[in-house]
């Protein structure tokens, strides 16, 4: 199964030199059979701290011996390589306990399946113990003291995800911008079009803090088929039609949480294109179209200057992105059919990989970058599916509610994002905020019939 | 599976939520037609929602209503636009 890497350092908190477990001071782990437990202790802290596991608790100190079934140890502690591991089997001792050698008292607990302390009966070598709250490490099968179930945590994340409603946009509009790596409790909504009104391509910015929209400051240059990368307070957008869609532009424009500022020129203009990257000084453009031509340039900004890097493998437009400058994930678009066509960036190099299953454009997306991301919504016919890159396939999940396309999303996670704006056909633009959300594990109550 | 239909306009945040999604089916329509599963939970989301209910075929009628409008929305846009949506197409609700 898995290794869990636990990383050790020593510091003392006022009552001495102490183990602290991934920053945790003398952490009780709870390990899982099946898995191997990895103490790295090569951080210069460890330096004459020999780790150790024994079934007695401050190990040799309180006159026990240390526990070696399973259990490998490996270079100088507070050196490179240094650790001391212990691959968990249904028959290791279920109370186990980490030590010092050489020092009394800096150590923890480590639970295998049970404690000395808590009452349970072997079934095959499994323990089922007793709890009066729910547990919340995904394998666990425990007894719950107050309600009087037997229940199991499994495992959470994109799959268990569902869309809930956020709130609605004060200007519904399509073809709208956002800062594509914040939170979904802190989106940025920039310009879109609207017609009819004069001018139809909107200047609006608007920022969400959760549950509601609030106008900010406006655009420069109103603009839509555009694209943004960055938060809700440091942002760029650039290119996108300012009149009608033959009126393009090159234009850029900075984002500092209060006001936009111009910025250099791309040097392609275009529209319809993907972007990516975590604040106004670290982003990524990509392909896009300025009729009739559909392409695969790829500009990275710096923060000063737009320079041209890896191009897409496959010229398109509309389709969807997001990630980071170094970190990236395109999917769908016309090219100049709707595609499955997807690609990751690598900081230097797009490259192709495992297709969506349906294939759109004018989708959304959200993630953290070229192994975590999530599509959603888009054309032809406004779409309420919705698929996830795992970094080796995509998988559908949970549909949103209300089938949608040429809207915005924004988040820098897979279980945490949003999308917000676009057309929803009939009746067309809309304001309607969506909010995809994931638990890291979920609670299941076990029945026996 | 059993369906339920109303109208009922969003309103934002927390009008279905992450939990409601986990126990009935829920769609939203042209119209503000909602296709709502037919449960417990479901029948307590539209009284949250206050849903006019519908029956499957004035929800339909709803739909298709929108849709012609939006169909004729469409075929006045010029040829660059028209490329790049599809005309909406009427469909059947589950």
């Amino acid at each position: 199964m898995a290794t869990i890497t636990l990383t050790v350092t020593v510091a003392n908190p006022g009552s001495g030199n102490r183990y602290y477990l991934d920053g945790v001071l003398q952490a009780t782990i709870s390990a899982i059979p099946g898995n191997t437990y990895k103490f790295d202790q090569a951080d210069g802290t460890n330096s004459g701290h020999p780790l150790r596991l024994s079934i007695t608790s401050n190990g040799t100190h309180s006159g026990g011996s240390a526990y070696t079934t399973g259990v490998t140890t490996n270079g100088t502690p507070g050196s490179a390589g240094a650790y001391t591991q212990i691959e968990v089997t249904a028959t290791t001792v279920q109370a186990l306990y980490y030590y010092c050698t050489n020092h009394s008292g800096m150590g923890g607990s480590f639970n295998t399946g049970s404690s000395a302390t808590v009452q349970y009966q072997d079934r095959e070598g499994f323990n089922i113990q007793n709890f009066s709250a729910d547990q919340t490490s995904v394998g666990q099968i425990y007894y719950n003291t107050s309600s009087g179930s037997f229940k199991a945590v499994t495992a959470g994340g994109v799959p268990i995800g569902t869309w809930s409603s956020g709130g609605t946009m004060n200007t519904a509009r399509s073809d709208l911008s956002a800062a594509v790596f914040g939170p979904s409790s802190a989106g940025l909504g920039i310009g879109g079009y609207n017609p009819p009104g004069s001018p139809s391509a909107r200047a609006i910015t608007e920022s969400y803090n959760g549950s509601s929209w609030t106008e900010v400051a406006d655009l420069n240059t109103g603009r839509w088929i555009a694209a943004g990368f960055g938060t809700q307070t440091s942002a760029v957008n650039s290119c996108g039609c300012t009149v009608d869609s033959s009126q393009f532009t090159a234009e850029a424009e900075t984002w500092n949480g209060s006001s936009w500022t111009a910025a250099p020129d791309v040097n392609t203009t275009r529209r319809s294109y993907g972007a990516s990257g975590a604040s106004s000084t670290s982003g990524l453009m990509f392909g896009g179209r300025n009729v009739p031509a559909y392409f695969a340039v790829t500009e990275s900004w710096d923060g000063s200057s737009w320079t041209e890097v890896g191009d897409l493998n496959t010229a398109r437009a509309y389709m969807a992105g997001n990630g980071t400058q170094t970190s990236a994930v395109t999917a769908s678009g016309l090219a100049p059919s709707p595609t499955t066509v997807s690609e990751t960036w690598n900081g230097s190099s797009w490259t192709e990989i495992t297709e969506l299953s349906t294939a759109r454009h004018d989708a959304s997306m959200f993630g953290s970058g070229n192994t975590d991301a999530i599509i959603s919504g888009g054309s032809p016919n406004p779409k309420a599916l919705t698929e996830y890159w795992d970094g080796s396939s995509w998988t559908e999940v949970a549909d949103r509610a209300s089938a949608m396309n040429a809207g915005a999303g924004s988040g820098a996670s897979c279980t945490n994002g949003m999308t917000f704006g676009g057309l929803i056909g009939p009746p067309g633009n809309t304001g309607i905020t969506e909010e995809f959300s994931a638990a890291a594990f979920q609670v299941k109550t076990l029945t026996t019939s | 599976m059993a369906y339920k239909y109303c109208t009922a306009t969003n309103w934002g945040k927390d009008f279905f939520t992450h939990e409601e999604r986990k126990q009935f089916h829920l769609s939203g329509h042209a119209g503000d037609v909602w296709v709502v599963g037919d449960n417990l939970y479901g029948d307590q989301w539209i009284g949250k929602v206050s849903g006019a209910i519908k029956s499957k075929s004035e929800a339909q009628a709803i739909v298709t209503a929108e849709i012609e409008a939006a169909q004729a929305a469409y075929d006045a846009l010029s040829a660059e636009e028209q490329s790049r949506q599809s005309r909406p197409a009427i469909y059947n609700l589950p």
